[in-house]
């Protein structure tokens, strides 16, 4: 009975976050009402000629460096000729034999890495919906700037497709190269899968897998695959290599066609763009501007700030929550004490009103008040939160929360002695206790005057006025 | 006194800068002449008489307020019905373009509206500038005033009659393998093509993308010389274009004979399949040019013998892929009979493209397909760069370069489109410069026997274009050749 | 194998077209035959071509407006064109 190994690559698009297309200037949003993001080039008018975008270059030559590709100094354009109602060109342009970048790797799980094979820049094509009346073609999203990854079959598992591509969309999330967001479609998901005879070399047939809508979904059609692939092997029968469609609701792969005959592409360099030449200082720029990656700042996290991997974590699922943390801690804030607002307080508050952080309301410094009041404990725990909750909706310093909730402790003397006296007049046991050396009485006697002030009572001075006041009572006598 | 018609565009925009002409006058002339004789030569697919005056009214009124007016101010001027212009009617020659308008302009168009030149109409060609005669256009053939059962070359026959029947001093044509110089040739006119890159293509419609250039025909070097200092230079919407080297017209004149010019003739191009008058008129200009003090010397491009070959496999495999967007969904003609998309697109550009523009993307395809791309697509190219190469070489000793522009004068209507390879096998002498992206002017040299125009070709370096207008514009001052009008 | 090159191309030749127009394609890849055995090693690799490619800030900039993208078709649906079913759907 011969086993298998499980050989998957993978092929992700996904869509580089500009404000125009690659190579209209028309917005690259597509949202909205069917051919309201269109320009003469996106239509393949007669006589239009295309207009390459700086910032889609910048962009693909950024997620290149992130993962460890080796960028090309020259590439080239080339033409991927077919046919389909939402090509406008009858061709796409592409990179073929000359791409940005070659190799590369992925990271994922506990040290492990997918090798890239390349990675190039290319045009999406439009929206076809399928209805009786026939097929609409609505042309916004043509011409949306794309990245090309495609790896080397380093996957042996379908989890571990699914970790890898999880860390691949952490990885172009943090970089700001993309969205990522499947369900959008910013990224998009085929695979290959084949089985090979444990021990051999040769790779078995494999099958191409599409219509993956979500990183979950990856999984599961993977899975599946595996599993009719060696149903059928161990039956005797053959793999055809073909494409199938992966149909969720189902949960299995239907044959889509056939990829014995492979289509004619006729690629050839476009003629109308001049070789792509990417200068050193050009690629520099884009290292710099990419800044620390996730890995790299998690370990930092750790190392400089001594956090726990949970909050290490958290902290760095995103570069703007990192870079909100580090600002808190910038103004003299204990780490821990910071990452432990950002994480129960900020965030969540950040989640409902879903706002960026760029525009949350209380920006690092106003929280770093607060923390500073809090650590002199001025505050209590749960005062500080009320002050937050408040400071969310009303500008101000902490201090101009504390006040406008009434929240200013009470530290005057003259002010508590009254409260003082009416405690332990009314609770004599209490007091009786105290004097017999029972310090936790002194709690009970506490609580009494932070209830009749409302908690707003300085307990440190609350606790000094009840001592004196009890030793002046023992010198009385009962 | 000068008719309106006769007049060259640098003499009208003066007299209309001056106040002796006013700009209406001009286009009143212009059209008036076209109506009158174009029925019987069919030069010209549409114009936009009505916009024509209104824009020379306003030129009139800005020069009576005193205003500026643009270096081409009140010049009509006719332009290929493969340029796009803003609201007007683009075929391309082909029925796949029927009723199409196009929503924005060519920046070539555009140019020459700020430089105050007044586009008066479209001029007919061979379908998608696929041709060399003007007999594969959807709209019919157009003739040559020289002679009405005479081809007028092609692609860009409807400009060269139009300037050579006097409609207007200037018209736009586009120049692939020759389709400007060629027809200049055979219609006693002179045709720009000017280095690859120079002048935009955005709003051409596309043929070969590496190899079109938008040309233009005139009857001398200065009008060339006008036209090419409105349009040249770098666009923002083309990024095949290079920067302009400078004016030219100021200098056109500059040159009072050609002492210490070492003029070189390619012995692959002015030898072997000429015809005998062709090559006799050439001959006499050559004559003429050492008169002028030029010094002669031979020289060869050995790669010449495979031109033809090399520009029909590169042009026609990016024809193919040009011409894959008319598939009727989004514009064009559509075939709306049948039910799978697939056989819709089939059927469309069925319909739409004639005989020779599917011959074309059939032998394009071919070029590039699987088992045959390297053979034939491949090589060509390696081909095309061996070409440049030994240009380089030619002008280390040589100054310009000089031939026939066609091996053969007008022929008559219909006598060739049936043999696709010796129509091909005519551009020997245009396609060289072409596939090296030079720029290259045909000028009239002579006529044969029975009046038919013979014209010769200037070769340059890339961005030398002054050095072919003065060269030009210099024998043209000596010799009455491009002097000759067909009609009164 | 002509029949290959027009489904490539997306061309309806009719069968009664297909051999003349065969012969023709035929005669000339016949012609340009010589081209194949022209010695190309030394062709230089880089030939004189264009400058590098220039790139455009990235600025959206208003698109066309909806009712001219639909202008030169009337093969259109609450703004999308339309087009018979695809059959590979």
């Amino acid at each position: 009975m011969t086993t298998f190994t499980t050989v998957i690559g993978l092929e992700v698009h996904v869509q580089l976050a500009t404000a125009s297309k690659l190579f209209s200037p028309a917005p690259a949003r597509a949202l909205g009402e069917p051919n309201t993001r269109v320009h003469a080039i996106d239509l393949g008018l007669p006589g239009v000629l295309p207009r390459p975008n700086a910032a889609a270059v910048a962009l693909a030559v950024r997620a290149a460096i992130a993962l460890g590709g080796d960028i090309q100094p020259v590439s080239r354009f080339a033409r991927k000729n077919y046919f389909y109602p939402d090509l406008p060109k009858g061709y796409q342009i592409t990179q073929y034999e000359e791409p940005v970048s070659l190799g590369g790797a992925v990271p994922f799980g506990e040290g492990r890495a997918c090798r890239l094979h390349r990675i190039h820049i290319e045009e999406d094509a439009g929206k076809l919906t399928h209805t009786d009346l026939g097929t609409l073609v609505d042309l916004n999203r043509a011409g949306v700037p794309l990245a090309e990854i495609v790896t080397e079959p380093d996957l042996r598992t379908p989890a571990d497709a699914h970790a890898m591509l999880e860390s691949l969309r952490e990885i172009l999330r943090f970089s700001g190269v993309s969205d990522c967001d499947m369900e959008l479609g910013s990224m998009r998901c085929d695979a290959n899968i084949s089985l090979m005879p444990s021990g051999s070399t040769t790779y078995g047939t494999k099958v191409e897998l599409k219509n993956l809508n979500s990183l979950k979904m990856v999984q599961r059609a993977l899975e599946y695959e595996e599993r009719r692939q060696a149903a059928v092997l161990a039956a005797g029968g053959r793999i055809v290599a073909e494409t199938r469609g992966w149909n969720d609701e189902a949960g299995e792969s239907r044959s889509q066609r056939s990829k014995e005959s492979a289509p004619d592409y006729r690629y050839f360099p476009d003629p109308d763009l001049p070789p792509l030449v990417l200068e050193p200082a050009f690629v520099e720029a884009q290292r710099r501007a990419l800044g620390e990656l996730p890995a790299a700042r998690r370990e930092r996290y750790r190392a400089q700030y001594a956090l726990p991997a949970y909050d290490a974590e958290v902290l760095t699922r995103d570069r703007a929550i990192g870079d909100w943390f580090e600002a808190v801690v910038a103004e003299g804030i204990d780490a821990k004490t910071a990452s432990n607002w950002v994480m129960s307080d900020v965030l969540p508050s950040q989640r409902e009103r879903t706002t960026p952080l760029g525009q949350f309301p209380v920006a690092p410094r106003r929280l770093a008040e607060l923390l500073r009041l809090l650590d002199g404990k001025v505050l209590t725990q749960v005062s500080a939160r009320t002050v937050f909750r408040h400071m969310l909706d009303h500008e101000g310093s902490a201090a101009d929360a504390m006040a406008a909730l009434g929240l200013v402790r009470i530290a005057d003397a003259s002010a508590l002695q009254p409260l003082v006296d009416a405690a332990i007049m009314a609770l004599p046991e209490a007091s009786a206790a105290v004097l017999a050396g029972k310090e936790r009485a002194l709690d009970a006697l506490k609580g009494h005057v932070m209830r009749a002030c409302r908690g707003r009572a300085d307990p440190a001075v609350v606790d000094s006025l009840l001592r004196a006041r009890l030793e002046v009572l023992r010198g009385k006598g009962p | 006194m000068t008719a309106i018609w006769q007049m060259s565009a640098a003499a009208i925009t003066a007299a209309v800068r001056d106040g002796h002409l006013t700009a209406r006058e001009v286009v009143t002339s212009c059209l008036e002449r076209v109506h009158r004789i174009d029925p019987g030569l069919n030069a010209m697919v549409g114009e936009r008489a009505d916009v024509a005056l209104a824009e020379a009214a306003s030129i009139d009124e800005r020069r009576q307020r005193g205003q500026t007016l643009g270096p081409l101010a009140g010049v009509p001027i006719a332009w290929k019905d493969n340029l796009v212009l803003e609201g007007e009617l683009a075929t391309a020659g082909s029925r796949m373009l029927e009723g199409f308008r196009s929503p924005y302009s060519a920046t070539v168009l555009a140019r020459l509206q700020r430089a105050g030149a007044i586009l008066i109409g479209r001029t007919n060609m061979d379908e998608f500038g696929m041709g060399s005669s003007t007999e594969t256009s959807a709209y019919g053939p157009t003739r040559n005033p020289f002679g009405r059962d005479l081809v007028p070359g092609g692609s860009s026959g409807g400009s060269a009659v139009a300037v050579a029947a006097d409609f207007c001093p200037l018209a736009l044509g586009s120049d692939t393998g020759g389709s400007v110089r060629q027809p200049a040739a055979m219609c006693g006119v002179s045709g720009l093509k000017p280095t690859y890159g120079l002048v935009s293509r955005y709003g051409l419609i596309a043929y070969a993308s590496s190899l079109d250039c938008v040309g233009a025909l005139a009857r001398t070097a200065e009008d060339l010389a006008l036209w090419l200092d409105a349009v040249a230079g770098a666009d923002a919407a083309d990024p095949t274009t290079v920067q302009a080297q400078g004016p030219v017209a100021t200098h056109v004149a500059q040159r009072r004979d050609l002492a210490g010019l070492r003029i070189g003739l390619p012995q692959e191009l002015n030898g072997p399949g000429l015809d005998a008058e062709v090559a006799a008129a050439v001959q006499r200009a050559v004559a003429d040019l050492r008169e002028l003090g030029a010094q002669v010397v031979e020289c060869t491009l050995p790669a010449v013998a495979h031109a033809v070959p090399t520009y029909y496999l590169l042009a026609t495999a990016e024809a193919s892929s040009n011409l894959a967007r008319y598939d009727g969904v989004r514009y064009g003609l559509r075939r709306d009979t049948v039910s799978r998309c697939e056989a819709m697109m089939m059927q469309s550009r069925s319909a739409g493209f004639g005989d020779e523009v599917q011959l074309r993307i059939l032998l394009g395809t071919f070029a590039l397909s699987f088992g045959y791309h390297d053979q034939y697509y491949g090589q060509a190219t390696r081909a095309r760069a061996l070409l440049c190469s030994e240009f380089a070489r030619a002008f280390a000793s040589c100054d310009l370069l000089l031939s026939p522009t066609s091996p053969v004068p007008a022929f008559p209507i219909g006598s060739r489109i049936d043999d696709p390879l010796a129509m091909y096998l005519c551009d020997v002498m245009t396609v060289p410069p072409s596939l090296a992206g030079l720029p290259a002017l045909s000028q009239p040299c002579g006529f044969t026997a029975d009046g038919r125009p013979v014209g010769m070709q200037w070769v340059a370096p890339a961005l030398r274009e002054d050095l072919l207008l003065q060269v030009a514009h210099v024998f043209q001052a000596h010799t009455d050749h491009h002097l000759r009008r067909p009609l009164p | 194998m002509v029949q290959n090159l027009a489904d490539l191309a997306r061309l309806h030749l009719p069968v009664e077209r297909q051999d003349a127009l065969l012969q023709r394609l035929q005669r000339i890849v016949l012609a340009f035959d010589a081209l194949r055995q022209l010695p190309t090693e030394q062709a230089p690799a880089n030939p004189p071509s264009l400058p590098p490619l220039r790139l455009r800030p990235d600025v959206a900039e208003p698109p066309l407006p909806i009712a001219q993208v639909l202008a030169n078709t009337r093969h259109h649906a609450a703004a999308a064109f339309v087009v018979p079913r695809v059959v590979d759907a």
